[in-house]
């Protein structure tokens, strides 16, 4: 029973749990008086109280903090697409050979070796608060990645350049990232890093993003390689930022850079008639990312609690 | 100066049950539980939370951390503006009760 009310006091602010984490859990063993469903009961209101104090927490953080927040979920992702990429060269899933006759011609060549190194540094560099280092790496990321999109993919074939080995074994949308999609990320990734206000982390941090990008791997190769499930946690954020955004300003810079670096991808598919032929659909999608841009900023112009 | 703060029910018998000195997180959810008659039934997520604000108000004050019988303990006091909070938000609610009572008077006779 103490373990699971330690774990809901995980809800809590950092700040919080070292002052009082052990007074609250003390408290909350007490009223539970040996019951397991008021034990459950007194954990569910531990979490939602910590998440308001989150929330509380949240009013005080700037639009600054936000790009920080950004630049650090972006650099993750971006880590997981590059190691994802060489993963699928050196360890190909079985689908790929399927059409292929057993053949498949990925190599891990400079470019993969480049993008992970860059990739790598960005993240350092943000763990590190090394403004030098982070920028110095974003701005090679974005070259590596640029190089490809503007030099090696054949003008409107998307379906070329280093990026394509995700689209091996896909069909529509599940081919994400190929051709030019990953450019916008690092455009979004370059400008919230020079934007951020960059602190040294804590050096566990670093396996950390490291464990959250192999885990995006991993997410990743259960359908072949494909980052189309990212798009479920975008919406969520979007949702949230709508809700909260006038008192969580970082939800707001989160949700609307996430959005841009889909804005490419889903524009050029709904523009696709063999994936959405009925203009409706083009419609709802122009409308939708409307929404996801314009209803989280209005959320900046509500009064923010303090 | 005392900040006007929105109290609300839970928090109202939180400040009600410091009335009588200073207790800790439990006795808090006791004390409080006794005054409303078993009405207000306070979590401890909802006691923190209430506590936290009260505290940032200055309604509140908190003691040292102590630890009895191996369980870490902290009493909280009610402030001079806490009691004056308190007293204000009494007399609101008894002026609020008696309009409805004069109200609810005239219409039966």
């Amino acid at each position: 029973m103490r373990r699971l009310l330690v774990l809901a006091c995980c809800a809590f602010p950092p700040e919080h749990r070292a002052r009082r984490s052990e007074e609250v859990v003390d408290t909350a063993q007490l009223a539970a008086k040996g019951s397991t469903w008021r034990g459950v009961r007194e954990a569910l209101s531990l979490v939602v109280a910590g998440l308001r104090q989150r929330l509380r927490a949240e009013s005080g953080r700037s639009l600054r903090d936000g790009f920080g927040l950004l630049a650090w979920a972006l650099a993750v992702v971006n880590l997981a697409v590059a190691l994802a990429g060489v993963a699928l060269c050196v360890h190909p899933p079985v689908v790929f050979f399927v059409g292929l006759g057993g053949f498949h011609p990925f190599v891990v060549d400079w470019w993969w070796i480049a993008f992970s190194v860059a990739a790598t540094g960005v993240v350092v560099g943000l763990v590190l608060g090394n403004r030098r280092l982070a920028v110095g790496a974003v701005i090679a990321n974005l070259g590596i990645v640029g190089y490809d999109a503007l030099f090696l993919v054949n003008g409107t074939d998307w379906y070329s350049g280093h990026l394509v080995v995700f689209s091996l074994g896909q069909v529509g949308p599940n081919v994400f990232p190929v051709g030019r999609y990953w450019l916008a990320a690092a455009v979004v990734l370059a400008l919230a890093t020079a934007a951020a206000p960059l602190h040294r982390q804590p050096l566990r941090r670093l396996p950390l993003a490291f464990v959250a990008a192999l885990l995006l791997v991993v997410l990743s190769r259960e359908i072949s390689g494909s980052f189309l499930f990212l798009l479920w946690p975008l919406v969520a954020t979007v949702v949230l930022a709508m809700v909260f955004g006038g008192v969580a300003p970082r939800l707001v810079v989160l949700a609307v850079g996430g959005v841009l670096v889909a804005l490419p991808s889903v524009v050029w598919y709904s523009m696709q008639p063999s994936v959405h032929p009925h203009p409706v659909v083009r419609g709802a999608v122009a409308a939708g990312l409307a929404a996801a841009l314009l209803l989280p900023l209005v959320q900046l112009t509500r009064r923010r609690l303090t | 100066m005392i900040r006007r703060m929105e109290i609300r029910r839970s928090t109202y018998f939180v400040l009600a049950a410091l009335l009588d000195g200073p207790l800790h997180g439990y006795g808090i959810i006791k004390h409080a539980s006794e005054l409303s008659g078993g009405e207000v039934r306070l979590s401890t997520g909802t006691l923190f939370g209430a506590l936290d604000r009260l505290l940032e108000s200055g309604l509140v004050e908190a003691g040292e951390e102590e630890k009895v019988e191996g369980r870490v303990r902290r009493s909280y006091t009610l402030t001079q503006d806490g009691h004056a909070a308190l007293a204000a938000e009494a007399g609101r609610l008894r002026h609020a009760a008696r309009v409805v009572e004069m109200r609810v008077a005239r219409t039966a006779s």
